[in-house]
């Protein structure tokens, strides 16, 4: 697993603590991302946790908005703005 | 009628003491707004003969007349001369602008009309009339006993300023400025004017709390103004300074002051909203407070300038909590966060926020989200941040406590530690959306 996608995976679980949601089991690359047990409000969390982790939020800085479905696509976003 | 500038004629002492230790005394303001009162009238009169003399007067002789001010002194030397001796003045930020006086030769004083300006924390900034009474009504004047030095903290020429500085004036206390300057600078002037007496937002007595040398001040008179007041501060507070008397304030520039809490609890009794307190009365509609003030704001007004219902109660816009016999302030309706769909009340989340015992001031504001269109962001200054501290661990404990004491949508999706927290011209936290 590469150190980005245990970053965030670690992140999940944070979040999940404090925004009171319960995560899947055995979530993968394939897993759709509000199927992962966080919601929206969840999400915009591990967003703010994640910029505080890698110093960067892509979602704010990116002109379009895209919106990774899987983890996997969530993990190349965060991916290509580290690039 | 009285005019506050004869209401000062008989005090002796120091009126004003200015940052470098001189003192202005009663008789010397007294002295110098009679002999502005003089120069205004001179003016006005030879302004009058050309009128009568030269029927190409000059439009711009009979104009509104502006008199500066850039310090607490000349603020107070001013307003002393146009009160009672002309019909109507409007305060602005470093002037005064006033029509003529139009009883030129006669004795008696007038009734005069002040225009005052809202701080425009979450608007545009209103003009709002009051009288001479109307400002004065709160005052707890104690006759000359010269037992007081209190600090000014707001800018003078707002309305929770303006009753600073006539409450001093008027008990024949001291006044000092203190409404500027860095917190430790504060400090010091306080120490070394010996000040007993302040009134600040709570805002402004948290950075007072967290600079070192507090204790060495001896008040005996606190006041909160101008934003809610919390447990948590009104506890420390009275804690530091157990011989004090504590109020929180609930004032506002259009509804003038509207009762004063001293019972060291945040909220206010709801008894009052059944039985109305100082002259006023209140009501709840909508969990929105209005405040019927006991004289007539909006007849005093235009049309427009304040908002009431039919029996002259106003809209405070504040957004009010009932729990048990104590109404608890939320926040402002116009100020809140829409977290997909849900308010979210910035100062309820700084209010917990400021209850956790690593959080000295707090600021809460909205983030533009794709997703939910707002998120919550707070910026937080530490208490005492220890050495070494990881702010990482301590930003998590802080949300893990905010989940203990809000709602999901409430909570902070991110925590900020600053240094610093800036305060606005009034004293209260920028509130500027990011």
């Amino acid at each position: 697993m590469s150190d980005l996608k245990k970053t965030i995976l670690d992140c999940m679980e944070q979040v999940a603590v404090i925004a009171d949601c319960t995560l899947i089991e055995n979530i993968s690359d394939d897993t759709v991302l509000l199927q992962s047990g966080l919601d929206s409000l969840g999400f915009a969390m591990l967003v703010a946790q994640l910029e505080e982790e890698l110093g960067t939020d892509p979602f704010s800085e990116m002109e379009l908005a895209v919106y990774p479905r899987t983890l996997g696509e969530f993990v190349t976003v965060y991916k290509n703005a580290l690039s | 009628m009285t005019t506050l500038l004869q209401q000062l004629d008989t005090f002796d002492g120091a009126a004003i003491t200015l940052p470098n230790g001189d003192t202005i005394s009663f008789s010397s303001i007294v002295s110098v707004s009679n002999v502005l009162r003089e120069e205004i009238k001179a003016v006005a009169t030879k302004s009058a003969d050309a009128l009568v003399n030269n029927s190409h007067q000059n439009d711009a002789e009979t104009k509104d007349r502006e008199l500066p001010f850039s310090s607490l002194t000349e603020f107070v030397i001013g307003l002393l001369a146009l009160e009672g001796w002309v019909e109507e003045f409007s305060i602005l930020s470093d002037r005064f602008i006033y029509s003529p006086p139009s009883t030129l030769g006669e004795k008696s004083a007038v009734n005069s009309t002040w225009f005052l300006f809202t701080s425009g924390t979450t608007g545009k900034p209103k003009q709002i009339a009051h009288t001479t009474k109307s400002i004065c009504a709160s005052l707890r004047l104690r006759g000359h006993s010269k037992q007081s030095c209190w600090a000014l903290t707001y800018k003078p020429s707002k309305f929770a300023g303006i009753q600073v500085i006539l409450q001093s004036l008027l008990s024949g206390d001291c006044l000092v400025d203190c409404s500027s300057g860095s917190p430790d600078e504060k400090v010091a002037l306080l120490k070394e004017t010996k000040a007993s007496a302040i009134s600040a937002t709570p805002s402004w007595w948290r950075q007072l709390l967290m600079t070192n040398s507090i204790d060495s001040l001896n008040l005996t008179h606190i006041t909160l103004g101008g934003e809610t007041a919390d447990q948590h501060l009104l506890s420390t507070l009275s804690t530091c300074f157990p011989s004090a008397k504590i109020f929180h304030i609930y004032a506002s520039t259009e509804a003038g002051v509207g009762f004063a809490v001293s019972d060291n609890k945040a909220g206010f009794p709801k008894s009052w909203v059944e039985n109305g307190v100082n002259r006023n009365y209140l009501r709840i509609k909508q969990n929105i407070l209005w405040i019927k003030p006991w004289f007539d704001a909006a007849r005093l007004n235009n049309a427009g300038a304040i908002e009431c219902d039919d029996e002259g109660y106003i809209n405070t816009q504040d957004v009010v909590l009932v729990e048990g016999e104590r109404v608890f302030f939320k926040g402002r309706l116009n100020g809140t966060i829409n977290v997909g769909g849900h308010k979210v009340f910035p100062e309820t989340v700084e209010s917990v926020l400021l209850s956790s015992p690593l959080v000295a001031q707090a600021r809460v504001y909205g983030k533009e989200n794709k997703i939910l269109g707002s998120v919550v962001v707070a910026d937080i200054v530490l208490s005492k941040p220890p050495a070494n501290a990881d702010n990482k661990k301590i930003k998590l404990s802080i949300l893990l406590y905010c989940k203990t004491h809000l709602d999901r949508k409430d909570m902070p999706t991110k925590i900020n530690v600053v240094d610093t927290l800036a305060l606005s011209d009034s004293g209260k936290l920028v509130r500027a959306t990011s």
